[in-house]
């Protein structure tokens, strides 16, 4: 089977607010860097397929993968979308050339949420309409607030816990170009925070934030043409569990352990411990001891007491900051934590697991496993 | 790539447009149709699946495990509190008056489960009583 390569990012935003650029302009950004750093690539040439990422509500615009096309050079040509998260896209990208469909496919995801004046009435319209949204729950966060006191009840994490992954992503994003949210904070700052909801305080919860980013994919076949250091995809998956709140299952996340059981499969691996990095979606806090848990490593909350995911340490988890420090751009959330991943092996490192949610009030997850 | 970027805020103009979602008629189906009227009886009423024996509450007119049309509806029992948060903030960040407890209230031998409004001592598994049959539920804790 053919293996795939990631031989181009590009990026543009990740500010809380894009003031003077569209979402189709920075579409168009990022597209322009992601060709730039996949060796000066013609995307009008180049380009087997094009893959956008996106969902019609957030743009405010039906049917708005009309617009997909052309801002990342993929007017009148093969293009698909995906209404989910921007690893299912790479999944996708991936599933196109193992088959033998494409040599290169170019992955698009994209955000604005700054101009969503009404968000949370945005976000509400995802929820089941009879048993949910009538209920009128005055706060967006209550799924995952449900979700994160049974993970807690389970009796290995504290709310302590919780604020230790907030202080160490914060203070890791420091590092990042693209964290506008980071901040040395340490823990106690973070239990001395009032709750929004139990379990969590504003700082618990990440913010959205504009970005646009484009991944460039290449069969084993041409990816030294457009990279000196390609970084491999040895395995991905994707997975929902039962997309009814009431039927998932709440403080576990058995959608990251489906994706990430089909994508260990397919890479061969015999233990998350043996790679060098994880970037897992830790929107709320809780996420990340939730989500490395369900991709498969053990007495998490242990680990993270001995310091075993900080940057620098044994397993360094969103060293890059994650989504508490950078934001989460929407549906480009997923491509945000690979790009992380992405130049976290280009700064020498060996190999990194990529886990992405599909975020709120879904239970789908995909993982993405790579190394240099 | 554009090199030459606005940055002056006074510079920029936007768009402001409303986009229509507040009218939509959502069909409840039979199941739905059901389980409201259970509902207002002060019942709440699942179905189960005519192969397996899981009982779906809220009822759905299929089971998801094994993709048979499920059987007989049956009176869900034993409410439970499975988990909760306790709500201090809207979603515009203003304090509630006073704090709104939300659980998701489950049943003995069922899958699935509701939202509920609770009172009373908090602590998940606690058999609750349903002081009012309504989305939410109204539940206390016993």
């Amino acid at each position: 089977m053919e293996k795939v390569a990631v031989v181009g990012v590009g990026w543009y935003g990740f500010s809380p607010h894009v003031h003077d650029l569209s979402f189709r302009e920075m579409m168009f950004e990022a597209a322009s860097r992601a060709y730039y750093d996949a060796g000066g690539m013609d995307p009008r040439k180049d380009v087997d397929t094009f893959i956008s990422c996106q969902e019609d509500f957030w743009e405010g615009i039906s049917i708005s993968d009309e617009f997909a096309p052309d801002p990342i050079g993929g007017a009148m040509r093969p293009t698909m979308t995906v209404a989910g998260d921007g690893l299912q896209g790479v999944a996708h990208g991936v599933m196109q050339i193992t088959s033998g469909l494409a040599d290169v496919v170019v992955v698009e995801s994209h955000a604005k949420p700054s101009d969503i004046i009404t968000f949370s009435d945005v976000v509400k319209l995802s929820e089941d309409p009879i048993y949910v949204r009538s209920a009128k729950v005055p706060n967006i966060h209550f799924v995952a607030a449900l979700d994160a006191t049974k993970f807690l009840s389970r009796g290995k994490a504290t709310r302590a816990d919780l604020a230790e992954v907030v202080s160490k992503n914060k203070s890791a994003g420091l590092s990042s170009s693209k964290a506008p949210y980071a901040a040395r904070i340490d823990k106690d700052y973070v239990l001395s925070q009032d709750y929004v909801l139990t379990p969590f305080t504003r700082l618990d919860i990440a913010q959205p934030v504009d970005a646009a980013i484009v991944v460039v994919l290449a069969s084993e076949t041409v990816a030294r043409r457009f990279s000196d250091t390609p970084i491999w995809i040895h395995g991905i998956g994707f997975a929902t569990d039962s997309s009814n709140l009431e039927l998932a299952t709440l403080g576990e996340a058995r959608y990251m352990r489906l994706a990430a059981e089909r994508a260990y499969l397919m890479a061969g691996v015999e233990s998350p411990l043996k790679f060098r990095g994880i970037f897992v979606d830790d929107r709320y806090s809780h996420k990340e001891l939730e989500h490395l848990e369900a991709l498969g490593i053990t007495d998490v909350v242990e680990k993270l007491r001995e310091g075993y995911f900080h940057p620098g340490s044994y397993l360094p988890v969103n060293p890059k900051g994650g989504l508490l420090a950078k934001g989460y751009p929407l549906e480009a959330s997923g491509l945000s934590l690979l790009l992380d991943a992405v130049e976290y092996m280009r700064e020498g490192e060996e190999s990194a697991i990529v886990g992405s949610w599909r975020g709120f009030f879904t239970f789908t997850g995909s993982v993405a496993v790579m190394s240099r | 790539m554009s090199w030459d970027k606005i940055s002056k805020e006074t510079s920029l103009l936007s768009w402001k447009d409303v986009m229509e979602v507040e009218s939509y008629v959502y069909t409840l189906g039979v199941d739905g149709e059901v389980f409201l009227n259970g509902l207002k009886e002060g019942k709440i009423l699942g179905r189960k699946c005519t192969k397996c024996g899981r009982i779906y509450v809220p009822p759905r007119m299929y089971c998801e495990d094994c993709f048979v049309e499920n059987g007989e509806y049956v009176e869900a029992k034993g409410p439970y509190l499975d988990t909760f948060t306790i709500i201090y903030e809207d979603d515009e960040g203003r304090r509630l008056e006073k704090p709104l407890v939300i659980g998701l209230i489950r049943f003995r031998g069922c899958s699935g489960g509701l939202l509920g409004s609770v009172q009373g001592e908090l602590k998940a598994g606690s058999e609750v009583e349903i002081m009012e049959y309504g989305i939410p539920l109204r539940v206390k804790t016993k």
